[in-house]
This record gives structure tokens, C-alpha cells and sequence, in this order.
């Protein structure tokens, strides 16, 4: 059955200067089970898409479009009825675990806390489970460490115990906003395998945001990439980077420094900068800095066509984008 | 509400619709009329004119305070924040002894020692109004040390006094400003609470407090001239203090605006 | 580690404790020891890159070279002229020749001066100079940023992370200083604009001769643009070379660990490594052996007992383990 099912999402930002829209259209789909990771650079949208399917957005927002949660529309329902579901059915994670926790509460007390609102449970019975939990997220002296408040533990530590509050009463799906931004690359890795593994035994489904294309493809099912608020090319990560077609998709590989490729080769860049989201131009955001632009990109919205099973591209020259390589559209 | 006061006494130094001086028993509680337009009080003086030259008193009294415990304060505090280590350490000490005299206490003090009058009592609340800007500076100062682009100018070989005009003042100044439209405000109200006391401004230059003061013993005879002057004295303060806000909210997100 | 007479900067044994604050009248106040010796040489024209985690003391690496505070014990020799032990003003003629990059884009520009004032403000090093002379180099050194003249009677808050990055490079620039100490300069921008970043800073060195110190948690990053890398753990290089031979083969356990943590692109879900246990633990401890003994996957007694130092692997490639022959003969086990 298919867990959540996303159309024509769209979010606009009531700013000073304007109307920003942060998300276009957007649609997307996530199994039960499923891992799905939404990839861009700064302002594309990854982030809005997370607080609207959260409820989360801020007050000057608009939101069009449907969520659908288990058949149910999200955006149809009342915040009583969304708090009932947050923490409870979905949860997230963010970036910064120094100011998604509240330093003035023990971390016992928080990890306590959707326990104790959603499952009612009694204080005896949250704290077991809380040792527990926190156990499970590797913790070491679990119960000596519901007492301690949270800068007095390390920011891997931290967002341990961001994850096991998120998991507290086990979510059919987990939102990580950009969760291991923050820490250093070895205790990354130690938080992206300890997600993977209770995504697993879980059964949850992920939706993973960031902007390390490392992190996705190493961590995910399927990729999305995002640019200046739409869905540009979603494809299987197992063949997604063998096949990248939109050229930001290429762009944005071809720019990033990898490991192994040596001194002499050059990075490639994409001239321009990220679109600013209250002057999106009324076609496909990518058009100013496209090395393929016509006439047609600036008017038209491009559809998300299929390329292969699975593998979606929005772009009016598919087959031009296709035939070339980064090197070709970027030198 | 503040530009108003301040036409009040500007107008004044040229004008008043009667004398505030002239003394005259004839004439005495006379209500509102269009001679005098908020009546005469039991001197026989002109109300209106008498609070009209009295705002002239507040200002010029609030603005000296201000200015000598703005200057003086800043001064120290940028100072503290440059230094740190053990001038810093003195500074605070001393501001915070300061501190342990509330405000309107300490200026009756000094007012009793140095003896009463305008001038003296513009010394009072100006000595008060010292550490509190100290502090102030001190606290946004030592943050703006800890700023990358001070360390960038460091590392570009600048000084720390060229650093605390050149960066660390420009930076400050909208915290500054809308604190001393605050210690504007509670400088009127000390300088009202002096001169009720009969330590301010001394007759016959006419002065809200000792307004005020006068109409209590003749407040069942004409409780209008009591409620004049105290309306006075809160009108001065709730502008001020909107003022305040207002500069607050302007001020700061235009300076820390992001792209 | 020859006296090159070639090399801009030369550290040697740099040692940096920060006291804390006292937490009992009884006990002496504890220390965070961020620099426990570290040496080093930059040759002329080079980029050097210090790798390491957060705790690692980088930062102040970059602050003790900068003489932007006291240092504890050491040598920094810039040019050859001896920076340790100098009064403010005295080092300030020197410091024309060597200036810094700032990992924030946001932060390190101050809001209430133009663009103009801030890029010409490392000037003030040189002595007197004419509004002409100053006019003209702060527009060339916009111009090789890839910004206009025009964008110096602008504020920061008018460009993007990016542009403000070029700015503070501009800046760094301005008095053609030998060496230009980065640090983190593009952490903090989108993988695009670090992009035009590395390659505007690798233009720069070609065009103008200028050597890096370039300070990075991005391994990535450091491999494309430098040509040394030093590897950094509590305080002390663990590994230094040069960036091939350090990457393709290197000979101590922390920079294997790092090297495998990053997440690659295409490299599919499965990939063996050794994953790092626990975090970085003893800052506030000076201890017997090795630092990274707490959490090293090859630790044996030797390791609490002996402290290793940086012994040579191959030609200019140094490491600091009792067991780096093994380490490259068998790769780690574990």
C-alpha cells in the first residue's frame, strides 16, 4: 500500500519583498519500507517539502495540493489532529541537535515526552522505555544519561537522542532533515548506520534530505533531486548516477570533489547562482543557467517524463541532455 | 507624543501664553479660560505657560543626564571590552556597587550632599545613568569582539582602539540609542521625583515635580492643578518609551537584514 | 625537515593550553590541551592541507599561525622572521605578508562598511599610502575575484554566500601576501558555489604565486586542491605528505578510518570499512602513548605506553604509529 502519495505540491512564502514559492508542484510517491532521499542546494525546496508534509511550515505560507498519509489528506486536517500524528505516526529529525533539544530539559524528560503524550504511558513505565531507547540508539549508560542535560553530551550523542525521540513510538515513516550535517564524517557514518539499521528492523519508510550526494546515494532506495522548489529527476539510486540526465543533475555531480579523481582534472562549475525564489522565472527554474535553454524553458513548465522504469527527468530536451555529458555541457 | 513635547518646549523659549513667573494673588485658581488656558495656580501663574516652561526644564535636564552618563558609560565600557583582564574587572565592580543603590535613592543622596538645585540634580541623575550604560556597552561590545570580522581586522594588523571606533561602535549604537530613549524617559521622571522633593529645580523656575508637589496640600481646592502636571510627567514617559520601541524595531533587522 | 630556505612558513613544536575555568577553590583549574607540538613546513608556491575532526585543534592551528593569540611554547617563522614572542605592533608591517580566509561568509564581514572599506582595510599593515594607490588596488583585487569596481560602494548583505566569500578572499589578497591561511574556507557554501570557489583560489595561485595553508574536515576538498596533506587528532599530526601517497596508501589507522568514512557517489550501499567507535575523548587529559588510543582498531600495549612520533613511510611521507608497516602491508583488521 503506498504510504504517502504527494501531488502538485505547492508552497509559497508570504516574504517582505514578495511571494516566495518554495515548492513547485511537487510529486512524489514512498512506499512502506521504502527509503527515498531528496537532494539540492540551498533555497531548492527539500527543506519546505519536509515541514509541509510535517504541518510544520511557517504561519505566512500558503500550501496547495495534496498529502496523502495513508489515504488521508494531510493538508485537509485540523492541527489538533496533526499533533495526534506527529511524533506519533511521522516523525523528525533535524540538522542542528543543539537547538532541536531544549537545553533546559534533561534528555530523560524529552525522550519522555511523546511517550507520555501519545501512548499515555505511565512516568514508571516511559522511563523503562526510555532506558530503553536509548539503549538501542547506542548510548552507552543509558540510565545514568536520562539525567543529563543536553550540552553536556557530544553533537553525536545529541542527535542519537534526537532519533531516539523521533523513534519513540515507532513511526511509519521518519523524516531526516539534514541530520549528519553537522557532525564530523566518522561519527556520520556512525548515525547514518544506525538509521539504516532501524529503518530495517522497523520497517519504516525514510525520507533522507540532504545536500551530500555521498550520503544520499549511499543511504537510500530512490533519489530525487530538487532545484528552486521542483522535482528536476527522480530515478533508483542503484543506477541513478550511471544514467544522470537533467543537466543540473550533471552539473551538480560533475562539481562536487570526489575522492580518487585526482589534482589534474578540473571541477566543473555551473555559472550562476541559485535562483532567488521570489523571481522564479515562469518556466523551468534551471533556465537561466542551462546550457540547453530555449525559448520554450523560459515560457513552460517541463513535465516529468520517463526515461526508464523508474527514472523520471523534467526537461523539454530530454534527448539532448541525454546524448551529452557533463564535460560537453559545462566545459 | 515625544515631537509634541519638543515643540512644547521649543515654543516656549519664545512664547508662553501667559508669564510663568509673574506672581499675581488676585488672580489666583482661576479656572480655564481663554486668558489662561488651564487656569492660574494659587500664585497666581499661568499653568499652562508654567508647564510649557517646565518641559523646556525636563528636556534640558534628561538630555545633560543622558549625555554625561552616555558618554562617560560608553567610554568605560567599550574600554572594559578592549581591555578585558583587570581593567575590565574593575569596571564592573564599580558599576556594579553602583548598582546597589537604586536609582532614585542614590540621586536624593548626591543631591543632599551637593545640595539642591538644576544643576546639582543634573549631576545625580547623570552619575546614576553611568554604569547603566556601562554594563550595556560592556555585554553587545564583548559579543561583537567575539565576531568573525574583528578577527579578520586583527588578522589584517588593525588595533584595538581603531577596531572598538571603527567596528565595534557602528555596531552598537542602535543598542545604545534605544536604551538612552529609556533612561530619557526615567531621567524626566527622576528629575520630577527631585524636584517634588524640593532638591531640583528651584523656584521660580518652574518645574513639573514641584508642581506637583505645591498642588498636593491645595488638592481639594483645585485638584485640576495636580492632575496637570502628573499628566505632564506620564504623557513625556509613555512617548518616550514608544519612541523607544519604535527605534528598537527599526533600527535593528534593517541593520542585521541578510541577503 | 630541512631549513628549506624555500619554505614561507615553518612551525615547529607549536604547543597551545587553554586554562578553564576553575571548577573547585581546591583543585588547580583544568586545561584543554588543543596543541601538543606540531611542526611543519610549507614550501613556496604550495598548498598545504590540515585534515582533521572537530577537536582536533585545527582552528587554533590557524589562529596560532595568525598570531591572533598568546601561544604556549613553539616557533612560527614567516619569511624566516620569527612570529612567536612579537608585541601586536611589531608584527603588524609583517603581516602584510600573510593574511586569512574565514570559514563564514556571513560572519566575517562586518555590516556596517562597504565592500571597498572592508577589502582595503589589511592596508592599514602597509603604512601611509594615497587614495589613489588604495582606489586602484582595491578595484584589481575585485577584479581577480571576478567582481566589478562598482561592487565596492556596496554593502555585504547585498551578495550571496559566495560573493561574500570572494570578498573575503579580496581582502586576504589585497596586500599580495606570500601566504594566505584558509580556513574552511567553503564549508559553508552550496557544492555549486564551492565549486567556482576552489577553482577561482587555484586561478589565484597560478596567477599569483601565493601558497595555501588550507584547513578542511572535507577530505575531498583538500585532495583536489593541495599538494601536502597533514592529517590532525587531539592536537598532533598523525600523518603528513604528500596528497597522492597520503590517499592512496595511508600509513596510519585514523586516516584510513577517515579516508573510508566518507560517502562516495555511484559507490553503491555496501562498503567494508572499519567504523570509528565512541567520539573524540582527552582533550582535558595529557596522557602516556598514543592519542588516538582510545579509539585506535590496531591498539595494543605498546600503544598506552609509548607515544609514537612521526617517523618516515616513504619519501616525504610521515607518519605517527608504532605499526604503520603493517597497517600498509595488511590494510586494517578488525
Amino acid at each position: 500500500m503506498t504510504l504517502l502519495n504527494v501531488t502538485d505540491l505547492s508552497v509559497t512564502l508570504s516574504t517582505a519583498d514578495g511571494a516566495a514559492r518554495a515548492v513547485r508542484d511537487l510529486n512524489f510517491s514512498l512506499e512502506k519500507g521504502q527509503t527515498l532521499g531528496i537532494v539540492g542546494e540551498s533555497g531548492c525546496g527539500k527543506s519546505m517539502t519536509a515541514l509541509a508534509l510535517m504541518g510544520l511550515l511557517p504561519e505566512k505560507s500558503k500550501t496547495d495540493g495534496t498529502i496523502k498519509f495513508n489515504n488521508e489528506d494531510l493538508l485537509q486536517k485540523s492541527e489538533a489532529e496533526m499533533c495526534n500524528l506527529r511524533g506519533n505516526r511521522m516523525a523528525m529529525i533535524f540538522q542542528e541537535p543543539m537547538t532541536s533539544l531544549n537545553p533546559v530539559h534533561t534528555v530523560g524528560r524529552q525522550v519522555m515526552e511523546p511517550l507520555r503524550l501519545h501512548k499515555n504511558m505511565s512516568k514508571a513505565d516511559a522511563v523503562a522505555e526510555a532506558i530503553k531507547l536509548l539503549d538501542r540508539v547506542g548510548i552507552p549508560n543509558a540510565s545514568e544519561r536520562l539525567g543529563n542535560y543536553p550540552h553536556q553530551l557530544s553533537g553525536g550523542q545529541r542527535q542519537r537522542v534526537m532519533i531516539a525521540l523521533a523513534l519513540s513510538c515507532a513511526p511509519d515513516i521518519l523524516i531526516a532533515d539534514e541530520p549528519t550535517t553537522a557532525l564530523d564524517v566518522t561519527i556520520q557514518d556512525q548515525i547514518l548506520e544506525l538509521i539504516q539499521s532501524l529503518v530495517r528492523e522497523e520497517g519504516m519508510s525514510l525520507i533522507l534530505i540532504s545536500h551530500d550526494l555521498g550520503v544520499i546515494s549511499e543511504n537510500t532506495e530512490r533519489i530525487m533531486v530538487m532545484y528552486g522548489g521542483a522535482a528536476v529527476e527522480t530515478g533508483p539510486t542503484e543506477t541513478f548516477f550511471d544514467a544522470l540526465t537533467h543537466p543540473y543533475s550533471q552539473g551538480l555531480f560533475a562539481a562536487m570533489p570526489k575522492l580518487g579523481m585526482g589534482r589534474t582534472s578540473r571541477l566543473m562549475t555551473i555559472p550562476g547562482v541559485v535562483p532567488d525564489l521570489i523571481n522564479l522565472p515562469t518556466g523551468c527554474t534551471f533556465t537561466d543557467r542551462c546550457p540547453l535553454a530555449t525559448a520554450e524553458c523560459a515560457k513552460t513548465t517541463p513535465p516529468l517524463r520517463q526515461l526508464t522504469a523508474g527514472h523520471q527527468v523534467a526537461c523539454h530536451h530530454l534527448e539532448e541532455a541525454r546524448e551529452k555529458r557533463p564535460e560537453e555541457l559545462f566545459a | 507624543m515625544t515631537g509634541f513635547l519638543l515643540v512644547c518646549a521649543a515654543v516656549s523659549l519664545f512664547w508662553t501664553p501667559g508669564s510663568a513667573y509673574d506672581i499675581s494673588i488676585a488672580n489666583r485658581f482661576l479656572p480655564s479660560s481663554g486668558t489662561h488656558w488651564l487656569g492660574t495656580d494659587q500664585f497666581g501663574r499661568d499653568i499652562i505657560s508654567m508647564l510649557m516652561t517646565g518641559t523646556q526644564n525636563s528636556i534640558a535636564v534628561a538630555v545633560v543626564a543622558v549625555s554625561i552618563g552616555l558618554v562617560a558609560g560608553v567610554n568605560l565600557g567599550l574600554l572594559a571590552a578592549a581591555k578585558r583582564g583587570w581593567t575590565e574587572e574593575i569596571i564592573m565592580r564599580l558599576s556594579d556597587f553602583s548598582f546597589a543603590f537604586p536609582a532614585i535613592l542614590s540621586a536624593i543622596m548626591i543631591t543632599a550632599i551637593l545640595g539642591p538645585g538644576g544643576v546639582n540634580s543634573i549631576l545625580a541623575i547623570g552619575l546614576y545613568n553611568i554604569p547603566v550604560f556601562a554594563r550595556l556597552t560592556r555585554g553587545t561590545a564583548n559579543a561583537i569582539w567575539a565576531r568573525e570580522f574583528v578577527m579578520a581586522s586583527r588578522a589584517a594588523g588593525k588595533g584595538r582602539f581603531r577596531i572598538t571606533f571603527e567596528h565595534i561602535l557602528p555596531n552598537i549604537l542602535s543598542i545604545i540609542i534605544v536604551q538612552a530613549t529609556i533612561l530619557f524617559a526615567i531621567a524626566i521622571l527622576a528629575e520630577a521625583a527631585l524636584s517634588y522633593l524640593g532638591l531640583g529645580t528651584q523656584p521660580p523656575h518652574p518645574s513639573w515635580g514641584r508642581m506637583l508637589n505645591e498642588a498636593q496640600a491645595l488638592m481639594f481646592l483645585d485638584p485640576m492643578q495636580a492632575i496637570y502636571p502628573g499628566l505632564a510627567i506620564a504623557t513625556a514617559v509613555f512617548g518616550l518609551n514608544l519612541l523607544g520601541d519604535g527605534l528598537r524595531d527599526v533600527l535593528d533587522p534593517r541593520l542585521s537584514r541578510k541577503r | 625537515m630541512s631549513d628549506a630556505p624555500e619554505a614561507v612558513l615553518q612551525v615547529r613544536d607549536l604547543v597551545r593550553h587553554y586554562r578553564l575555568p576553575r571548577e573547585s577553590l581546591f583543585k588547580p583549574p583544568g586545561h584543554v590541551f588543543a596543541l601538543n607540538g606540531v611542526s611543519f613546513d610549507i614550501q613556496k608556491g604550495k598548498s598545504f592541507g590540515i585534515v582533521g575532526e572537530s577537536g582536533c585543534g585545527k582552528s587554533t592551528l590557524a589562529r596560532n599561525v595568525m598570531a591572533l593569540e598568546e601561544t604556549d611554547a613553539g616557533s612560527v617563522k614567516i619569511l624566516g622572521n620569527e612570529v612567536m614572542g612579537r608585541s601586536f605592533d611589531q608584527l603588524r608591517p609583517l603581516r602584510q605578508h600573510f593574511q586569512m580566509v574565514f570559514q563564514d561568509p556571513y560572519g566575517s564581514l562586518d555590516p556596517h562598511h562597504d565592500v571597498g572599506w572592508i577589502v582595503a582595510e589589511p592596508l592599514a599593515a602597509l603604512g601611509p599610502i594615497t587614495q589613489e594607490e588604495r582606489q586602484r588596488r582595491v578595484t584589481e583585487v575585485l577584479e581577480s575575484v571576478g567582481l566589478k569596481q562598482r561592487d565596492a560602494r556596496k554593502y555585504p548583505h547585498e551578495f550571496s554566500g559566495g560573493q561574500r566569500q570572494r570578498i573575503a578572499i579580496a581582502r586576504a589578497l589585497i596586500t599580495h601576501p606570500e601566504l594566505i591561511v584558509a580556513d574552511e574556507p567553503v564549508s559553508a557554501l552550496d557544492v555549486s558555489v564551492q565549486a567556482q570557489v576552489l577553482n577561482l583560489l587555484k586561478e589565484l595561485q597560478e596567477k599569483f604565486g601565493v601558497t595555501y595553508m588550507f584547513i578542511s574536515h572535507d577530505l575531498a576538498v583538500v585532495e583536489y586542491l593541495c599538494d601536502e596533506v597533514a592529517v590532525m587528532y587531539l592536537g598532533e599530526i598523525v600523518e603528513k605528505g604528500r596528497t597522492e601517497d597520503l590517499f592512496a596508501a595511508p600509513a596510519h589507522p585514523y586516516t584510513r578510518i577517515l579516508l573510508d568514512a566518507v560517502p562516495q557517489p555511484g559507490s553503491g550501499k555496501k562498503r567494508e570499512r572499519i567504523k570509528l567507535a565512541g567520539n573524540v575523548t582527552g582533550q582535558t587529559e595529557q596522557r602516556r602513548g598514543c592519542a588516538f588510543q582510545d579509539r585506535c582498531p590496531m591498539m595494543r600495549d605498546v600503544c598506552r605506553r609509548e607515544r609514537p612520533t612521526l617517523a618516515e613511510i616513504g619519501p616525504d611521507h610521515t607518519a605517527a604509529c608504532h605499526f604503520s608497516d603493517e597497517l600498509l602491508k595488511n590494510g586494517l583488521e578488525n
